[in-house]
């Protein structure tokens, strides 16, 4: 049977220029069989049931090339007019920008290209887990650079350290970062993950991000998505944790047309713990919000939480994937997950599916969803009281998005307002 | 409280008065609150949390005092409410009355009209006003109850 695969043309042409000179032998291979990969099973339809909502025409009408990391002028004043915490981490087009960053002192920070001469075994590791989806292979056969940083064993600090990653005028550019954060035994850290474009323009920005917390460590990370609103951005998140570790994710979507996060997480360790969650507020006609979500519960005791909330307006349209993997033997789980939308408009769309997959005994698993409109007593009673519609209705979003907003780190929240 | 704010503030928009401050709204929510005999706690309670029957008309009492409506509906305001509560109401409406604001309290019983000394009294039933008259009218009512003015009606 002959199949015929969406292939835009723009993935043979950037064949050349997917590995340099410094690069080892081994990455040669590997991206030489990520790029086959590509190529013999063209981008995804939406018979796949991982992408049976998601459009991806953004791929075939744009003419994609590899970011040529050319002059970007100063963006000290940039950096200075964005950067909301005391340390940062400023990443330009994909590329980790020492001179623009303020780091804490404790900390290990480098570009990827850099941590693959200091940790070449584990890096290599890291960098060979099997694709998770057709975008992090992609993000595979063409990543050149990336974030790599180092939280030593028992460094604490509540302060959010701030990453910062600007894209500049890349029209029609492909960046493909690839950042490997490693947290050390009984470390403490805050982070706050931003995107955001410098000027407008049609990039189309592939990240993957790999995340190993070590034995009791807790990491709490602010994502604020906020490119360019015609640009695309996909996000694969690989997260390993270790014995009594804790994450939490709290994602919050405001740009681009087309958004995709994948998360997949691996308890691997006893007692480890996970918290996803995240919120939306999508206003224009075309835009577009995914979350996959996928926790692993590879070892007892361990728990986790996926809770999504999202807003939708105009025609925007959302899609929420929740996805839990009990292993055979992993007794003792504890796991929940939830996701609600909002409706402000008719032509919205929202679509919500939740898996279980269980293979242990012993386990505690819920999930829940909802769709619906605001509450129109509500809004009536807001109004008996003089308020006006207009605030009426922020009035109830507000408290709608509460319970995900009010995760975040309190000093860093009024950074997250305008999502409202 | 982020609600009241608006709300007051909104209201004040339409009288064409400067809004309040997080402060000046803070230090006035206060006073009113001990009006009505709530806790400070009470501020920062989320509605999911929940309200018992006498926090509720608390909170609407506190609403009344804040927004200082023209015209103003109390409807059976005094159904479950225990004596300290009916006085609180009592004067709570004593202190806002005046002679550009109105009131329409609408009881089952006289007792409220104890604490609130009203000015007309209409008796009404399926729909209709059968009977005004002044505060007397609701006294007589509590000895002999409504039957009579229903057969002198009739007659």
């Amino acid at each position: 049977m002959m199949t015929i695969h969406a292939l835009p043309t723009w993935l043979r042409e950037i064949k050349d220029i997917r590995v340099n000179a410094q690069s080892p032998e081994w990455l040669v291979t590997e991206k030489e069989r990520a790029f086959n990969a590509l190529i013999k099973s063209g981008i995804p339809s939406r018979k796949h049931e991982k992408y049976k909502y998601t459009d991806f025409s953004f791929t075939t009408d744009k003419h994609y090339q590899l970011s040529p990391q050319k002059e970007f002028g100063n963006l000290s004043d940039f950096v200075a007019s964005s950067c909301v915490t005391r340390h940062f981490i400023v990443m330009v087009n994909g590329v980790f920008k020492k001179k623009l960053s303020a780091l804490p002192e404790a900390l290990t920070v480098m570009s990827l290209k850099d941590a693959m001469i200091k940790h070449p075994e584990w890096i290599k590791s890291q960098l060979l887990k099997e694709a998770t989806s057709y975008f992090s292979e992609l993000n595979q056969a063409f990543f050149l650079d990336g974030l790599f940083f180092e939280i030593p064993d028992d460094y604490q600090s509540d302060e959010p350290l701030h990453i910062l990653s600007i894209i500049t005028k890349q029209n029609d550019c492909l960046i493909v970062p690839r950042n490997v954060f490693m947290i050390g035994e009984n470390a403490k850290v805050n982070i706050l993950e931003e995107y955001i474009a410098k000027e407008g323009n049609t990039y189309f920005n592939n990240v993957v991000t790999h995340w190993h917390l070590k034995k009791s460590a807790k990491v709490k990370c602010y994502k604020k998505q906020n490119e360019h609103i015609e640009a695309a951005h996909y996000a694969t998140n690989l997260l390993e944790l270790g014995e009594d570790s804790h994450f939490e994710l709290v994602n919050i979507t405001k740009g681009g047309i087309f958004s995709r996060d994948d998360v997949i997480a691996r308890l691997q360790g006893i007692k480890a713990n996970c918290l996803l969650s995240g919120f939306y507020h999508l206003e224009r006609a075309s835009q577009y919000v995914d979350h996959h979500v996928e926790v692993i519960h590879e070892a007892k005791y361990s728990q986790s939480e996926m809770l999504y909330k999202g807003i939708l307006d105009s025609e925007s349209r959302a899609v929420f994937n929740g996805r839990l993997n009990v292993v055979k033997d992993a007794d003792r789980i504890n796991a929940y997950q939830a996701n609600h939308h909002l409706l402000l408009s008719s032509e919205a769309e929202a679509y919500s599916k939740p898996e279980l997959e269980i293979y242990a005994e012993d386990v505690k698993c819920k999930h829940g969803a909802t769709t619906g409109q605001l509450d129109e007593d509500a809004l009536f009673y807001l109004q008996s009281r003089g308020i006006e519609e207009r605030d009426a209705k922020s009035i109830l979003i507000q408290g709608f998005a509460e319970e995900i907003l009010k995760r975040i780190h309190s000093s860093i929240r009024e950074h997250f307002a305008e999502v409202l | 409280m982020y609600f009241l704010r608006t709300a007051l503030n909104a209201v004040r928009k339409q009288k064409k008065l400067q809004p309040l401050d997080a402060a000046d709204f803070l230090s006035l929510v206060k006073i009113k609150l001990k009006e009505v005999g709530l806790d400070e706690t009470f501020l920062h309670r989320a509605v999911n949390e929940g309200f018992s029957g006498g926090e509720k008309k608390r909170n609407e009492v506190l609403q009344m005092l804040m927004l200082e409506p023209s015209f103003i509906i109390l409807d059976e305001t005094d159904s479950g409410l225990d004596i300290d509560a009916l006085q609180m109401v009592g004067r709570s409406v004593n202190s806002l009355r005046n002679m550009n604001r109105s009131f329409l309290v609408v009881t089952h019983y006289q007792r409220l009209l104890d604490y609130i000394e009203p000015d007309v009294v209409h008796v009404m039933a399926n729909g209709k006003i059968l009977k005004s008259g002044d505060k007397t009218l609701a006294k007589e009512l509590e000895e002999k109850g409504y039957g009579w003015i229903e057969s002198e009606i009739n007659s």
